[in-house]
């Protein structure tokens, strides 16, 4: 049985079953699939009552690569592809890319003249995009965001985090960062300059955080330890050794 | 005018930490996404077109609701997955899932 | 390509107060805005052509622009230092007067 086998997606969300009857589709009047030959109008319909609208989407994408596929748009082994490209995003790249850069002056140096070309040297393709890394200092303090979609360097870091999607980061870190940092439990100084930058187009961002004091003596395989996915989009610094 | 996505400058409230493992099923729509995209068959920014133009009470759902809200209609529009088929397709799996017990 | 990039580095440069329809990349808080160029990205096929199914050439000239939070926020709580960085497109800047 495949990952995305109906089956399967049926009983990982029985136990989402029966628990409200919100899912009456407020939206029916502008859904893609109202057009009275799907199964979207049999929801609000009782003999289908128990399938919650959660269980939609999970249909939905299958119903796409499943018709993708039969008209020969892409193959099953394009699309498996990607899958397996997802799953091997290395949740520790961000990590090792910045602990070269603590250990290492002249790789630090590439890094901030040109990302793309120096994440290249651990097998990062950035594709379309070019990556941009901005250094914490003792007089900056870099965030990234994303206002009008959810950018992110996903080609070193993988597919953002709820926070990072959420309306309220999208909406307030543009005009409130220092109020958005404190919910991370980062508090800037006054004296330091709260650089913020709208991933809006093109390029994309990666935080090169300040290295941890006390660990003038680690080696970088150490180091990578101390780098968070958070880190790297700026709202929160290294951790401490 | 500004736009319903268009969020920078908004009003919002206190943002949650905690991330949440990835969906298979969303997996499933960035996969596909990226084949069409490495074929050359779509742009990120055709579905970021069909991303904002969403009424919003579809535009408000998570991310990923979004995408494969967008991608169904883009999809659609471009003439490589019908929406009828892919509602035939649906009704066929939940055809399945409900003849088992 | 159109030509060389129109702006130096360190120029100050007006985002457009325009509010076309359709996909636009400049977000709505920064148009009219005033900055100074902080680097020229390159050029890039155009999103907004690209949104609709063109293919978003000639391609345009792309900076970063640096501004003040303090000139994009008017109630802007923070110290007067801080920072805000956005991709412009050629075609959504002007040149402004250097701040006084």
């Amino acid at each position: 049985m495949s990952p995305h086998d109906p089956h399967d997606h049926d009983h990982g969300h029985s136990h989402h079953h029966h628990h409200e009857h919100d899912h009456a589709h407020t939206h029916d009047h502008a859904h893609p699939h109202d057009h009275g030959n799907g199964p979207v109008l049999k929801y609000s319909d009782d003999s289908v009552h128990d399938v919650r609208e959660s269980d939609l989407y999970p249909l939905l994408a299958e119903a796409l690569r499943a018709v993708l596929v039969e008209r020969g748009v892409v193959s099953a082994a394009d699309i498996r592809e990607h899958l397996e490209a997802l799953d091997k995003v290395d949740d520790g790249m961000g990590g090792k890319i910045v602990a070269r850069a603590w250990t290492d002056p002249a790789y630090k140096q590439r890094l901030l003249a040109n990302g793309s070309a120096a994440v290249a040297e651990f097998g990062i393709d950035m594709g379309e995009t070019q990556l941009i890394v901005v250094e914490n200092t003792d007089d900056v303090h870099n965030l990234v965001v994303c206002t009008l979609c959810s950018c992110y360097p996903r080609a070193i870091l993988g597919l953002p985090p709820d926070w990072y999607k959420s309306k309220s980061y999208r909406a307030r870190a543009v005009y409130e960062p220092r109020a958005v940092l404190r919910e991370f439990g980062t508090a800037v100084p006054e004296n330091v300059t709260v650089k913020v930058h709208d991933s809006n187009a093109d390029m994309r961002y990666l935080v090169l955080p300040k290295r941890p004091a006390g660990t003038d003596d680690w080696d970088a395989e150490r180091l990578t330890a101390l780098v968070s996915r958070d880190c790297l989009v700026g709202v929160v610094p290294a951790a401490a050794p | 005018m500004k736009r319903h996505h268009d969020l920078g400058g908004e009003p919002g409230g206190p943002i949650d930490p905690t991330a949440h493992p990835v969906e298979p099923w969303a997996k499933l729509i960035t996969a596909t996404v990226g084949a069409l995209r490495s074929r050359g068959l779509m742009t990120v920014d055709e579905l970021r077109r069909t991303i904002e133009d969403l009424p919003p009470e579809i535009y408000d759902q998570p991310y990923f609701e979004r995408w494969a809200e967008a991608l169904a209609i883009l999809l659609d529009e471009k003439g490589f997955a019908p929406s009828a088929d892919v509602g035939a397709s649906m009704e066929r799996m939940m055809a399945e899932m409900e003849a088992k017990p | 390509m159109s030509g060389a990039p129109s702006y130096a580095v360190g120029e100050p440069v007006r985002v457009i107060a325009a509010h076309p329809p359709g996909h636009r990349r400049t977000p709505f808080y920064i148009r009219g805005k005033e900055g100074v160029v902080e680097r020229y990205c390159g050029a890039f096929p155009n999103p907004e052509e690209r949104a609709y199914g063109f293919n978003g050439l000639p391609k345009r000239h792309l900076y970063r622009v640096r501004f003040r939070q303090m000139d994009v926020w008017p109630g802007y709580n923070g110290p007067t230092h801080d920072l805000l960085e956005l991709e412009i497109f050629e075609h959504w800047l002007t040149k402004a007067e250097p701040a006084a």
